[in-house]
């Protein structure tokens, strides 16, 4: 059965980049600072939402006998990143539908705030709880915490902001990195945007200047790059094989340093220099028979599903299948057609010239 | 839409097609961006879906992360016959 996501996709709704604006929501930054051996204290950076910084006095968790789990980083202000929130919901278009990731399922927009809270309060956090009564001669802030996994704020002093002063909001502070992996964890999804061709012409001025072969090669490795593909080692082939087909040092240079050297750290291939061969990380050189298995491995994973996709995937196994199979029977031909012409060949030619009679 | 010819979008967006498959009724091009000269490549290389609407030809870029996937596995598997035929020498670089 389809999945919701399945069903948009072809209905010709695609994937939009829907992403809160974090940048001038005030923070705390936290990062451990131990005033002595074995002592997990943190200090501590704060920055408001008109981005004025500064450093301020550190959170003592002293030897940090409760075990609290309190990642360093970036924690923000809650309310302010629920105000995002509501902005870049309001300021997406009318027909824009959130899926799940994980299940492909539809879900309600207005829901999805109350999800990530529920999940934030699952990790760690800060609050600040106002002026601190004992601290009369500056701004000051008390600060308590929250381990990740648990329900309790614990007291955790004071955040001394000098004379001068400074405004952070009293509110609670979540986990920045948390709640970017929570929200990544939906897809916001639109009817695709369609563009009209206004023109078509000739391409020859860019074929006068680039080499197909290159052009597709840096295509390739692009997008590879992007996406990091099971298909990489049969780019990473195609590109060999041009480079051992050229002897342009400028084009064997964009196809091996540019093109194979990236896309073999984004495996985790080695390149030997004495035998010319790239290996993968298992151990398998990257040739024409690891090139099919890697085209055939990908198109597996499309094959599985009954859609377009899906159907295309399995045609295409097939035609890759046959066009092996068609090869094998061709060469057993040429091998079956050479063994009879040796056989009703004149001997004395292999006797009198070649001289492997003697 | 042909291979092999640039096309101009209403944005001014211009596109080289490199390569083409189909997927059910449906045509899909690997493409290249173009500078205005129609002769300098951009680094900026997409997979569109081409439409025909009311006699007009309009385009779409995949986002789809499976079509995606699966067309750059078709538009691997081409450049890979590709380099094979250069290999055999039935096609030049």
């Amino acid at each position: 059965m389809k999945s919701d996501y399945e069903k948009l996709v072809e209905e010709g709704y695609v994937v939009e980049a829907v992403n809160p604006d974090l940048s001038n929501i005030s923070s705390i930054n936290i990062s451990t600072s131990p005033m002595a051996e074995n002592r997990e204290d943190k200090s501590v950076q704060v920055t408001n939402s008109s981005g004025v910084s500064k450093k301020t006095s550190s959170i003592m968790m002293g030897y940090n006998k409760g075990n609290i789990t309190l990642p360093d980083g970036t924690y923000i202000s809650l309310n302010e990143l629920e105000q995002a929130i509501d902005r870049v919901f309001s300021s997406t278009s009318e027909n824009v539908v959130a899926v799940a990731r994980s299940t492909g399922k539809k879900i309600d927009i207005s829901t999805i705030k109350s999800e990530l809270k529920k999940a934030l309060d699952k990790k760690a956090q800060l609050s600040l709880d106002g002026q601190s009564t004992k601290i009369t001669n500056q701004k000051s802030e008390m600060i308590s915490i929250k381990g990740e996994d648990s329900k309790d704020f614990a007291p955790k002093g004071v955040l001394m902001f000098g004379k001068q002063g400074m405004d952070m909001p009293e509110d609670r502070y979540v986990n920045r990195e948390e709640f970017e992996k929570s929200f990544s964890e939906y897809n916001f999804m639109v009817p695709g945007k369609e563009i009209e061709v206004v023109k078509v012409e000739s391409a020859d001025k860019v074929h006068k200047k680039y080499k197909k072969g290159l052009l597709i090669a840096g295509g390739l490795t692009a997008i590879g790059l992007s996406m990091a593909p099971i298909v990489v080692p049969g780019i990473m082939h195609a590109n060999s094989v041009l480079w051992a087909n050229t002897s342009n040092p400028v084009f064997q240079d964009f196809l091996h340093n540019i093109c194979n050297c990236n896309l073999g750290r984004l495996i985790g291939a080695t390149f030997n220099d004495a035998s010319g061969i790239w290996t993968t990380a298992n151990g398998v050189a990257i040739n024409a028979g690891a090139a099919e298995a890697s085209l055939l491995g990908a198109l597996a994973t499309h094959a599985i599903n009954t859609t377009a996709v899906g159907i295309a995937a399995k045609n295409l196994i097939s035609a890759i299948k046959a066009k092996k199979e068609e090869k094998r029977k061709k060469k057993l031909e040429q091998l079956s057609e050479l063994k009879e012409e040796l056989i009703n060949s004149n001997d004395t030619s292999l006797t009198n010239e070649g001289g492997l009679s003697k | 839409m042909k291979l092999d010819t640039i096309i101009t979008l209403s944005n001014n967006l211009k596109y080289i097609l490199l390569d083409k498959t189909s997927i059910g009724d449906k045509n899909y091009f690997y493409a290249a961006g173009v500078k205005d000269d129609l002769s300098t490549i951009k680094s900026e290389y997409i997979f569109i879906e081409e439409i025909q609407k009311d006699g007009k030809t309009f385009i779409k870029e995949v986002q789809d992360v499976n079509t995606k996937d699966y067309l750059l596995t078709v538009f691997t598997k081409n450049y890979i016959d590709y380099a094979e035929k250069i290999e055999a020498k039935e096609e030049q670089f």
